[in-house]
């Protein structure tokens, strides 16, 4: 036993790769190198962890969710609290890992693309704690959706350029920084945002989310003497996942539970669940799952949640999937606003619309375990960036919004 | 006569030119490859439209968006290259295409296509020689060409592998950056890194990205083999510039032999 992936050449079976132009190729050889190197350095861990501590807010506790436990009627839910970490969510795990990684390289400038905000957020913060110049691609859409957060990237000191090709959305943003990092190779180093893009970014951004999974199990441990029977966290290019699966992956009695966005449902093909409705495919550096139609174009997604918002995965969930360790399950635009108002009522926390596919799935698997049961939800974000978005939601749709409150009342005793 | 890849670049410093297939439609990117080779094209470049065409400037990002919005796939494209192989045998012709279309069609299935359609190789830019090792192998057993690129970042180590394992020639991209018209090319990095790849490789070394004028065609046919030309052909495409066109490949051309 012992799961060893991935391969020398980035390889997760089938999936992961480094499919990206000439140019790129040799960045990404240094960037292996280097980080092979800083894995067993000493001084740069023990930098990483100061900061991770002193300044980020970890470790993040792991909090039994008893009214949540007790509405649901099931297995007891624990909270993985990641929406408690400096910017609100866990993307300041890798990007404060990724900074410091630019630092080794001896690079002035980095670039980082972002769907609603949160990873340029996020970047832009790291590079103003550390004052490397920071460049963050934006889609033209989500930047009108999230116009706060384009001021929050230059309040932090970030240049935020606006992307107007494809769709105007993430994956535009992507394929933006790819093109800057094409030109500015020599000098930038490209944060990426998620478990995804040509080796070694899927393991660099897994290793540095993993301590995610690692907290989860020590704190487990320690509360309830024994590991959870699963863990849910919901899927988009799949950091929060990986950083929560891969410290359990050998442990076989852990279920493993990723929620992909399903948007109108995955049935009406706007939905953003590139495992459940995709199929294997190429782009943006990496094989993997991706929403494209019979002649490898990309297509639209669609996703009530910004961060969800993006046409492919991760290569090692695809693996994950294939290989059957991992479930990939699925939550509709309308279920995630169910999660939001759920945890916000029980237990007085607001989670980020994308964590609120892991929280409604999570009720399901409590009820499939039964008492005695123990599930834990990696919240990966808190919902103040949502709020604005589904007050206007529940404003307009009245029907939606007393579908949810009858469902609040019909199958949960709160 | 038929001519290979190979047999036109062992005649002389071939110009190649690229266009956008189905862009800004099917027929007038027919008569635009067609007035290139009567302007004195050696070579031509076929691009296949892609959703996401990570390697390109925005020049050629419209015209992948455009011929996408008009409905064009590969299959599109091949009737294109037939119509110019049946007409024009001795000009060769290169599909440009990003990986995933040939991916998501099957590779044995693309070559096959391609093959029936007069296509003679490939170039597929995100497609290093890391993760070509299959498509080549089918490629080949259908006597098609993959030829593969080499940056300015390239090192020797790189320049080692790519030269060895491209087909008939090699493609210098002469700057770090996406494709795209330039004012000027960076002379000294450049000539100083195709001598170094002449110094592994006996195959000819053709160089693209950022040409635009005769200027340019003249002191890369002095350094290199062959010039490729391709934002500046798409501008004047998308505009359905047909003079225009004309005037930059002659000009172009006419560079190549003053050199």
């Amino acid at each position: 036993m012992g799961y060893t992936y991935p391969d020398e050449k980035g390889y997760f079976g089938e999936f992961g790769g480094k499919f990206l132009p000439e140019t790129l190729i040799p960045a990404l050889e240094e960037l292996e190198e280097a980080y092979e190197k800083i894995k067993k350095d000493g001084d740069f861990q023990r930098e990483l962890i100061y900061y991770l501590r002193e300044y980020a807010g970890r470790p993040t506790v792991l909090y039994y969710a008893k009214r949540l436990t007790e509405a649901v009627g099931g297995a007891k839910i624990y909270l993985k609290r990641e929406d408690l970490l400096h910017t609100g969510a866990h993307k300041i795990n890798n990007t404060l890992g990724q900074v410091l990684l630019t630092k080794k390289l001896g690079k002035k400038r980095i670039i980082a693309e972002t769907g609603a905000g949160q990873h340029g957020v996020s970047t832009a913060t790291a590079a103003s704690l550390f004052g490397l110049e920071c460049v963050i691609y934006m889609g033209e859409e989500d930047a009108e959706r999230q116009a706060l957060n384009v001021f929050r990237m230059k309040l932090l000191g970030a240049e935020v350029k606006i992307v107007k090709a494809g769709s105007r959305t993430l994956k535009d943003a992507v394929n933006e920084a790819l093109r800057d990092w094409v030109t500015n190779v020599r000098t930038t180093h490209y944060v990426i945002g998620s478990a995804l893009g040509p080796h070694p970014f899927p393991v660099i951004v897994r290793d540095f989310q993993s301590i995610i999974g690692r907290e989860t199990k020590e704190e487990i441990l320690e509360i309830e003497g024994r590991l959870p029977d699963a863990v849910v966290a919901c899927v988009g290019g799949g950091s929060n996942a990986i950083g929560m699966f891969y410290p359990f992956i050998e442990d076989e009695n852990v279920r493993l539970i990723g929620v992909e966005a399903a948007g109108f449902g995955l049935e009406t093909g706007q939905h953003a669940a590139s495992i459940n409705g995709g199929s294997i495919g190429v782009l943006h550096g990496m094989k993997s799952y991706f929403l494209q139609d019979e002649w490898g174009q990309i297509e639209q997604t669609h996703s009530i949640s910004a961060g969800l918002d993006y046409p492919g995965v991760g290569p090692e969930h695809a693996f994950l999937k294939q290989i059957g360790r991992a479930e990939y399950i699925t939550a509709t635009d309308e279920e995630a606003l169910e999660g939001f108002m759920l945890l916000s009522r029980t237990e007085g926390i607001i989670p980020a619309l994308e964590s609120s596919h892991a929280v409604i799935k999570a009720v399901d698997i409590a009820r499939q375990l039964g008492e005695g049961g123990i599930v834990v939800i990696n919240l990966s974000g808190r919902g103040d960036k949502d709020v604005q978005q589904v007050k206007n939601i529940l404003d307009t749709d009245r029907e939606l919004s007393e579908r949810i409150e009858n469902r609040l009342k019909n199958n949960y005793k709160i | 006569m038929k001519l290979t890849i190979k047999e036109v670049f062992e005649r002389k410093k071939p110009l190649i030119c690229y266009f956008m297939a189905g862009y800004p439609n099917i027929h007038d990117s027919l008569d635009t490859a067609r007035l290139m080779i009567r302007s004195g094209a050696d070579i031509l470049e076929v691009g296949i439209p892609f959703s996401d065409p990570v390697a390109d400037g925005t020049t050629i990002q419209v015209a992948h968006e455009v011929a996408l919005k008009n409905g064009v796939t590969p299959i599109n494209v091949f009737w294109i290259t037939k119509q110019l192989k049946e007409r024009f045998p001795y000009i060769p012709l290169i599909a440009m295409t990003y990986y995933n279309p040939i991916f998501v069609m099957g590779e044995e299935k693309f070559c096959k296509i391609a093959k029936e359609s007069g296509i003679d190789g490939f170039i597929v830019p995100d497609l290093p020689p890391e993760e070509a090792g299959n498509f080549k192998k089918i490629a080949n057993s259908y006597e098609l060409d993959v030829i593969f690129l080499l940056a300015p970042t390239s090192d020797e180590k790189r320049i080692k592998l790519v030269t060895e394992i491209s087909d008939s020639f090699i493609y210098y991209v002469s700057l770090t950056g996406i494709t795209g018209a330039r004012d000027t090319l960076p002379w000294e990095e450049l000539e100083s890194k195709v001598n170094q790849i002449k110094r592994f490789t006996e195959k000819p070394v053709a160089v693209g990205f950022g040409v635009s004028k005769k200027e340019h065609s003249r002191r890369l046919a002095k350094i290199a083999d062959g010039v490729i030309v391709g934002s500046a052909i798409v501008r004047l495409q998308g505009k359905r510039d047909m003079m225009g066109i004309d005037s930059l490949v002659r000009e172009l051309k006419e560079g190549i032999k003053e050199a």
